[in-house]
């Protein structure tokens, strides 16, 4: 234990004889593991938001399907539906886009009997007549208005219609809320100039679970010109989105996982003549194989390790505290535009303990590795060179 | 006095079996008393830090035996060689093989760290050495920051750190002038009056004509030719 502490002692006294050294290939290894860290905690948490707000979503989803696009349904398809054996209910939505120029961004308008999720509200109420409208935290930053202000929007004949604004939606479901802005439903047909038989979708939820995929047939069968869309699939969708976003970004980072890992073994493998030097006249004067493969164990976890937490911290700090300005534009990519949210914090540890080994073991073994071949070698020969 | 060392038909070939190979060492037959001097001379290529090697346990023989206190060290694994070397051997390299980047007191300190003393004891046990060769003062200074005489100095205190029964030093006044290694030869004989047993690999007569040397082996090609002479 005691010739374990001082050989740390001595380990550690090493490295700060080549810190320059030392210091440059902590600063490029903290960045490949920031790199990769940052994208493995965007996706996660990206994912959670997204699937944790949709575990409250709706069985199905019925949408009216024109020319090949999502079009408005009429309300008596509902009637269809409810009479298939296993509907519990069905609710019609009304729900829409709105793209704000000041802002430059696209709000999500929902009908208060439409948004199936949960709506928890951070304060405030939700709306109930048709000049007020509960709003999402990216709203409320957006715009800057608190409760009591008034939110203007303007409907597609140019007015302005004023909303007073009666609460704020907790940022819990924030991918999903942060957009919102809730109305009553008559207000919002009334802005979107919606025909009172028309509805955006209709939500169906069914008795049975495992009849879901069969009742979505049954509605493609009675309602040709609809596209039933299962909760599996939604959530199937978001998975695959992100996990193809984040692969493209990981392809991108393995690359540069790889080059450093050539480089380490580059480093270690052209163990240099002074490093070799060091390990014979080590050996000369008595130490063990164990002692010099114990040094070059405690450098390569000192330096890997370090740099694994501050790439991990540096990841951190990226994501959730500065919302990933370096990696959005290409893992968030909606078709829409979003106003600014706030990624709540979520890590996976399986995720961190997989990325720690494939970057800590493989340094470590190109460190030790090439340093036994020389402490095998008897010194003499060594220090001949 | 009793042989400390006793070297028996000892061979060294390197690269063995390869269109390359080349004998260092043939059959070599030598003893070494407790607390004598002796001088391994010859030429350069003559085989005399290859003999110094093996006797010092840093390599191994290709064939042959060397007894150390009766004990055959010559296929001992390489943990056992590494606490021998520690324990009973003081190493003087030719080019001193000191750590530059280390200050002199942790250089002193080096053969100390697989020991069982704690950190402080061997500070301690650093400094009395350097004290005893006036180096004390320039225990934080840099290897690099030293002259070659100072370096020296350093490395014969590294040698004597842990206390060795045998000092082997190879052409330790190569790198000095004369007056220096007047010095290094008075060292060496104040360590042989306190008992160290030393073995110098040298060319230089100023070295293997002095009073200190008792004994002389002159190797040619790899074998002793003169046999020993006093």
């Amino acid at each position: 234990m005691l010739r374990q502490l001082k050989i740390l002692e001595f380990t550690l006294s090493s490295l700060l004889r080549r810190k320059h050294k030392n210091l440059s290939l902590i600063a490029v290894y903290t960045f490949t593991i920031a790199t990769l860290g940052s994208v493995l905690f965007l996706t996660h948490a990206l994912k959670l938001e997204a699937t944790g707000s949709l575990t409250t979503a709706p069985d199905l989803v019925i949408q009216r399907v024109a020319a090949g696009r999502h079009d408005l349904i009429p309300t008596k398809y509902a009637e269809v539906i409810k009479k298939l054996p296993g509907v519990e209910s069905v609710t019609p939505r009304i729900w829409g886009y709105y793209y704000d120029s000041l802002i430059k961004a696209n709000l999500t308008l929902v009908g208060t009997n439409s948004h199936q999720g949960k709506l928890d509200l951070l304060e405030g109420r939700l709306p109930n007549n048709p000049k007020e409208c509960a709003i999402g935290i990216g709203v409320s930053k957006a715009f800057g208005p608190a409760i009591g202000d008034n939110l203007v929007l303007e409907d597609s004949k140019k007015s302005r219609i004023v909303f007073s604004i009666t609460g704020i939606f907790r940022a819990e479901s924030n991918l999903l809320t942060n957009d919102l802005v809730v109305l009553q439903e008559m207000a919002l047909r009334d802005f979107f100039t919606m025909s009172p038989q028309l509805a955006t979708d209709l939500v169906v939820q069914v008795h049975n679970q495992r009849e879901v995929k069969t009742l979505a047939k049954k509605i493609k069968y009675h309602l040709p010109d609809t596209r039933p869309i299962t909760r599996e699939e939604i959530l199937h969708t978001y998975d695959t989105l992100f996990n193809w976003r984040s692969g493209m970004m990981l392809a991108v980072a393995v690359a540069a996982l790889i080059a450093f890992c050539i480089l380490a073994w580059d480093k270690a493998t052209g163990i240099s003549a002074e490093e070799k030097q060091e390990i014979g006249i080590l050996k000369a004067i008595g130490w063990e194989t164990s002692d010099v493969l114990a040094v070059k164990f405690w450098e390569g976890l000192v330096i890997s390790l370090t740099s694994f937490i501050l790439g991990i911290l540096a990841a951190w700090i990226h994501i959730f505290v500065f919302g990933a300005p370096a990696l959005v534009p290409l893992l968030k990519g909606w078709s829409v535009l979003f106003p600014e949210f706030q990624l709540t914090p979520a890590v996976d540890f399986y995720q961190i303990f997989t990325l720690a080994f494939l970057t800590i073991v493989p340094y470590l073994a190109c460190t030790v590795i090439p340093s036994w071949k020389t402490a095998v070698t008897d010194p003499e020969h060594v220090m001949r060179g | 006095m009793s042989s400390i060392l006793i070297v028996e038909q000892l061979s060294r070939i390197y690269h063995r079996h390869q269109p390359d190979e080349i004998a260092a060492l043939r059959e070599i037959s030598l003893q070494i008393s407790a607390g004598e001097v002796v001088a391994l001379t010859g030429p350069s290529g003559s085989g005399k830090t290859t003999l110094l090697s093996l006797l010092g346990c840093m390599s191994r023989p290709t064939s042959g035996n060397i007894q150390l206190r009766n004990r055959n060290v010559s296929k001992l694994p390489e943990r056992f060689l590494a606490q021998i070397r520690r324990e009973t051997f003081g190493f003087v390299f030719q080019q001193y093989h000191l750590l530059r980047d280390l200050s002199v007191l942790e250089n002193v300190m080096l053969p100390l760290y697989p020991s069982n003393q704690p950190l402080g004891e061997m500070k301690k046990t650093a400094i009395k050495i350097l004290e005893q060769f006036e180096l004390a003062g320039m225990m934080k200074k840099k290897i690099k920051q030293l002259s070659g005489g100072e370096q020296q100095r350093i490395a014969i205190s590294r040698a004597l750190v842990t206390n060795p029964e045998i000092i082997i030093a190879d052409e330790p006044t190569a790198h000095l002038d004369s007056e220096l290694s007047q010095d290094l030869l008075q060292i060496l004989a104040k360590l042989n009056q306190s008992g160290k047993t030393i073995i110098i690999a040298t060319h230089d007569p100023g070295v293997y004509q002095s009073s200190l040397i008792q004994r002389r082996f002159n190797l040619r090609h790899g074998q002793l030719v003169e046999g020993q002479s006093s």
